[in-house]
This record gives C-alpha cells, sequence and structure tokens, in this order.
C-alpha cells in the first residue's frame, strides 16, 4: 500500500499529510488530526454520527476516503464557533435541550449547518429532510428539529 | 470500522481510467462515491487490490441536453440531479427515485447515479460482518454452494437488486453508455442486469459506465415511483415500482412498469402493455388487473433475503405496482409537449 500525500483544509487551517489509502477521513481527523467532534457509530454509513462538512455539504467521514477529500475545505464540529463565541446552531441546541448523551449531536450539528448555508430560511419539512438519516437514540429528534428551526429563525433575523 | 490494505489510482482523464481498468482486470474497482463500495470493503465482501477514483474526471460528472433528452454522466452527483432545472416538472417518477435513496446527508453529496445503478446486489445473509458470516458456511454469493434466503437451499443465490433509480428508468426505456479500453457500447439499462446474483452486472471487468439516457417522455406522459420502506429515510426498499404511463385521446397506448428490489434485477413486467393498451385512463380494473400481473410475476422471486417477512412483500407488490401505474397516469395531463 502506497502512502500519498495528502493536501486538506480543517476548519481553515491548511494541512499536508502523507496517507495510506485505506484511511478514512474519519480516522484522519480523529486519529491524526485530533479532531475528536466526529464521532464513529455504525462505521457503515447509517447513524450520521461521523458526518462533516466537505466544501459545505454534508458527508459521512467514515465513507469518505480521506485522499477523496484532497483540495476540499473540511468543517467539523470544532471549527463552528469562532474566537470562542459558540455558532448559533450550537447555542440553541444548548437552549432547546437538544443534547443528550451528546453522541449523535456534531454529526446533527453540521447537516443542520450544511442545510443553512445552502438554505438560510428552511421550512419545517427542509428541515426534517435534511436531517432524516440521522440516529439520536436519547433526545426523541423533536427538540433537535425546533433547534434548528429556531436557530434558522435567528440567523435569518440578523441578515 | 477499517478498511482492508489497495492502493488508490486518480486518474486525470477517462482514458487513463480506461487503461487502468485494462491492467487491474477483476482486481481493480471503480470508486464513485464510495457509498456502496467502502461499506461492503469494510465488511470483507470486497478486497480489490486498486481502487480507480472518478473524482478527477469532470467530464463523467455533467448532464447535458440532446435532442432526445438528457445524457447524465455516470458520476453525477445525486444532489446534481435533484437540483438541475426543470428535472422534477419533465421526469417526475425519475426524480422521486432519486430522492428516495437512502437519506440527503448519506448519498446526495456523495453518491452518483453511476454507482447507484453499478451497486452490488444485496440479501440479509451476505451484507453482513465477516464476524456474523463466519458462522456458517459462505453462501453462493460468497463463494460457497447454497442461499440461505431460499428455503431448502439452492444453487442459485436470491439476492436483490436494490437500485432505486433502476426500475423507473427502465420503465422509461433509458440507455446506458457503457466504455472500455477497446471501444464503446451503448444498450438498453435492463441489459446491464444478468440476474445472476453472484454478478449482477452484464459489465466485463474492464468496463465502466460512463453515461445514462434519458429519452424525454414526449406528451401525454407520465412517470412516477413507488417506494415501500419501514422508515422514510436510509432504509433500502422493500419493494419499489417505477411506471411510466402514455395516453392518446381517450386511451392508454403504452405502459411500462418494472417492480424493484425483489429480484435479481430490476423486474420488467411486459404484460402490463398488454393489459393496459386501448383501455381508457379511467378504468380501475385494467390497472388492478396490471398490478396483479406484477404480483405473479414477482412471486416466484421473492425469497427471504431481507428482515421483513416475503409473505408480506409478495401481497404488497400489487399495491405499489398500482400505486405508480395510478401516479403515473394522473401525470399524463401534466407533462408539455417538447
Ligand atoms: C445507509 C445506506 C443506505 C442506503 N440506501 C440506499 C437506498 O435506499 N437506495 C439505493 O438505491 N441505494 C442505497 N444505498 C446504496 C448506495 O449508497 C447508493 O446506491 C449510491 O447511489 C451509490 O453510489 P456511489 O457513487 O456511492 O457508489 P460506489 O459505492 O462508488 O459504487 C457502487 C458500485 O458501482 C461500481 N461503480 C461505480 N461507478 C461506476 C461506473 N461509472 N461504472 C461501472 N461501475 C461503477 C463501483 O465499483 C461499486 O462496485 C445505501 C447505502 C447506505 C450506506
Ligand atoms: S459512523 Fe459514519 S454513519 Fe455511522
Ligand atoms: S443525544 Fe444521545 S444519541 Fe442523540
Amino acid at each position: 500500500m502506497k502512502r500519498l500525500p495528502l493536501e486538506l483544509t480543517v476548519n481553515g487551517e491548511p494541512y499536508s499529510l502523507s496517507v495510506e489509502p485505506n484511511r478514512t477521513l474519519l480516522q484522519v481527523l480523529r486519529d491524526d488530526l485530533d479532531l475528536t467532534g466526529a464521532k464513529e457509530g455504525c462505521g457503515e454509513g447509517v447513524c450520521g454520527s461521523c458526518t462533516v462538512l466537505k466544501d459545505g455539504n454534508p458527508v459521512r467521514a467514515c465513507l469518505t476516503l480521506a485522499l477523496e477529500a484532497a483540495g476540499c475545505h473540511i468543517t467539523t464540529v470544532e471549527g463552528l464557533a469562532e474566537d470562542g463565541v459558540l455558532d448559533p446552531l450550537q447555542q440553541s441546541f444548548i437552549d432547546h435541550g437538544a443534547v443528550q448523551c451528546g453522541f449523535c449531536t456534531s454529526g446533527m450539528l453540521m447537516t443542520a449547518k450544511g442545510l443553512l448555508l445552502r438554505d438560510p430560511k428552511p421550512g419545517k419539512n427542509e428541515i426534517l429532510s435534511a436531517l432524516s438519516g440521522h440516529v439520536c437514540r436519547c433526545t426523541g429528534y423533536a427538540k433537535i428539529a425546533e433547534a434548528v428551526e429556531a436557530a434558522a429563525d435567528t440567523s435569518a433575523k440578523e441578515r | 470500522m477499517r478498511l482492508p490494505a489497495f492502493d488508490y489510482e486518480l486518474p486525470g482523464n477517462l482514458d487513463e481510467a480506461l487503461e487502468l481498468l485494462n491492467t487491474y482486470g477483476p482486481n481493480g474497482k471503480i470508486l464513485a462515491g464510495g457509498t456502496d463500495l467502502l461499506v461492503r470493503m469494510k465488511q470483507g465482501l470486497a478486497l480489490p487490490t486498486h481502487l480507480i477514483s472518478l473524482k478527477a474526471l469532470p467530464e463523467l460528472a455533467t448532464i447535458r441536453e440532446s435532442e432526445v433528452g438528457l445524457r447524465i454522466g455516470a458520476a453525477v452527483r445525486l444532489r446534481d440531479i435533484l437540483t438541475y432545472p426543470t428535472l422534477e416538472d419533465r421526469v417526475p417518477g425519475f426524480f422521486e427515485a432519486v430522492s428516495s435513496i437512502g437519506a440527503p446527508s448519506i448519498q446526495h453529496f456523495s453518491g452518483t447515479i453511476g454507482g447507484n445503478l453499478c451497486q452490488d446486489n444485496r440479501c440479509q445473509f451476505y451484507n453482513q460482518s465477516s464476524f456474523f458470516r463466519k458462522a456458517r458456511q459462505p453462501c453462493n454469493k460468497a463463494g460457497g454452494k447454497t442461499c440461505y434466503a431460499w428455503e431448502g437451499g439452492s444453487d442459485k443465490c436470491y439476492s436483490v437488486c436494490q437500485s432505486d433509480a433502476a426500475p423507473v428508468l427502465m420503465a422509461m426505456e433509458a440507455e446506458v453508455v457503457v466504455r472500455s479500453k477497446q471501444g464503446e457500447r451503448t444498450m438498453p439499462l435492463a441489459e446491464l442486469y444478468s440476474s445472476v446474483g453472484e454478478r449482477p452486472l452484464t459489465l466485463a471487468d474492464d468496463e465502466m459506465l460512463t453515461e445514462i439516457r434519458v429519452p424525454n417522455p414526449g406528451p401525454g406522459t407520465g412517470t412516477a415511483f413507488e417506494k415501500l420502506t419501514y422508515r422514510s429515510a436510509i432504509d433500502y426498499a422493500v419493494l419499489s415500482a417505477g411506471a411510466l404511463v402514455q395516453t392518446e385521446g381517450e386511451r392508454i397506448t403504452r405502459a411500462r412498469l418494472v417492480i424493484g428490489a425483489v429480484s435479481r434485477a430490476p423486474l420488467g413486467i411486459p404484460t402490463a402493455q398488454n393489459i393496459l393498451q386501448g383501455r381508457p385512463p379511467g378504468d380501475e380494473e385494467a390497472l388492478d388487473e396490471a398490478a396483479r400481473a406484477a404480483a405473479n410475476a414477482a412471486e416466484a422471486f421473492i425469497a427471504n433475503n431481507m428482515a421483513q417477512p416475503a409473505e408480506y412483500r409478495k401481497q404488497m407488490v400489487s399495491v405499489m405496482a398500482k400505486r405508480a401505474l395510478s401516479r403515473a397516469l394522473s401525470r399524463t395531463g401534466m407533462t408539455e409537449a417538447t
């Protein structure tokens, strides 16, 4: 297995790495870059806890080869807060009690962030459909959907 | 979960990609979105020595218009299909099928249309971790000599083609363009599927799909896709139906029905055409007859290859078939002359 060079940007920081082809983006983020916000739940694409943004859109980091992210901008949950101030989405998750054990939370946040980047004022149905495919074993989903809806409202107002 | 070892190839143009496929033959696999292939590799079901990435081939990632319809590159992402202007109005059945694939954050930004059509067949006894599979002898598809999905075993593999895009595209008589280093051929999508569970595609090891040609349905034509699942996202189809219906005056002139997720290949129901041709659009009995014909044809193939009981799936074929046909029919007035 030939190691190959990999250039990518993670949370605004450029990285030059050398990786084995069979390493997933999730392994590189967690093991090499110490960004453990993205979680490995199932490892097979089913749960959503590993979701990160690749050029602004959600992808499963467990089903993305690190090498396939070459030249891309990756955003993980660690990249949401700016200068110690939480992203409105993160604050809204806290305010609405949308976090219990927290295992699904980073994935939910990233998919929600991707949605708001594409559409700052999504309707309830768009929110539910974007979040579908993310499994949460604790909250029962209602609070998560409400948190996203509220964050969408605030950020749209700020505009 | 770790991936087995392999080397990564990043061809910069189509000829390079075809050359690599030719060099590595059965040991080389195309990596499109990876959402089907990488799962199987993690489970030890596919062990290619070389992955050939389509990432740097923009020529495969574009949608073009031709006189007769859409020409969709094999590596076009599902999201780019869903956001293509007017696509939803022109071919609502295709739009429905693509939206129903998995979930937006899994496939829509990563998965490709070529990968969807070329995904491997599935079975609840095969698509499992190697730990699970080690509990018994390998099945036909895993190189053994039996099928656990068929009561009493079988020398045939009863895995299922799970592509959601295939049934409605087959109903619309879509064509695929296949290339290898040796040349190019175009064939009906139906001929991409071999009906052999162990090797469900008719592609040779050095061939790849480059384009999907989706004909304009034409005036008076409606399309629809119906998918039965337990959850509204993530799940593969328990079964599905794709339909195209065309009417002229007060008569049905063309009716294509394809049942998905019941058989080794999407199951075309040619008798639907014979039954529906010439009948008035309001003829409820005609739709019931066609739906029953679909159920009769599908019954022989439905095995215990999913978590859902085979008996339930058998009973649901006619329901999904009728829903798809009725909705396609209700859309025959919607499509404007193109
Ligand atoms: C949780 C989960 C749920 C899913 N649900 C669904 C579902 O509901 N419906 C559904 O249809 N699918 C589903 N899938 C399967 C898969 O994600 C989709 O079918 C997706 O569209 C596959 O596209 P891809 O580009 O990711 O394929 P890849 O994994 O890249 O490729 C799939 C196969 O096709 C081959 N291939 C890819 N491109 C070409 C080409 N141009 N020429 C020749 N061979 C090629 C690859 O070598 C590989 O064997 C699901 C997967 C997961 C993990
Ligand atoms: S760990 Fe990636 S989807 Fe579950
Ligand atoms: S908060 Fe525990 S899984 Fe979602």
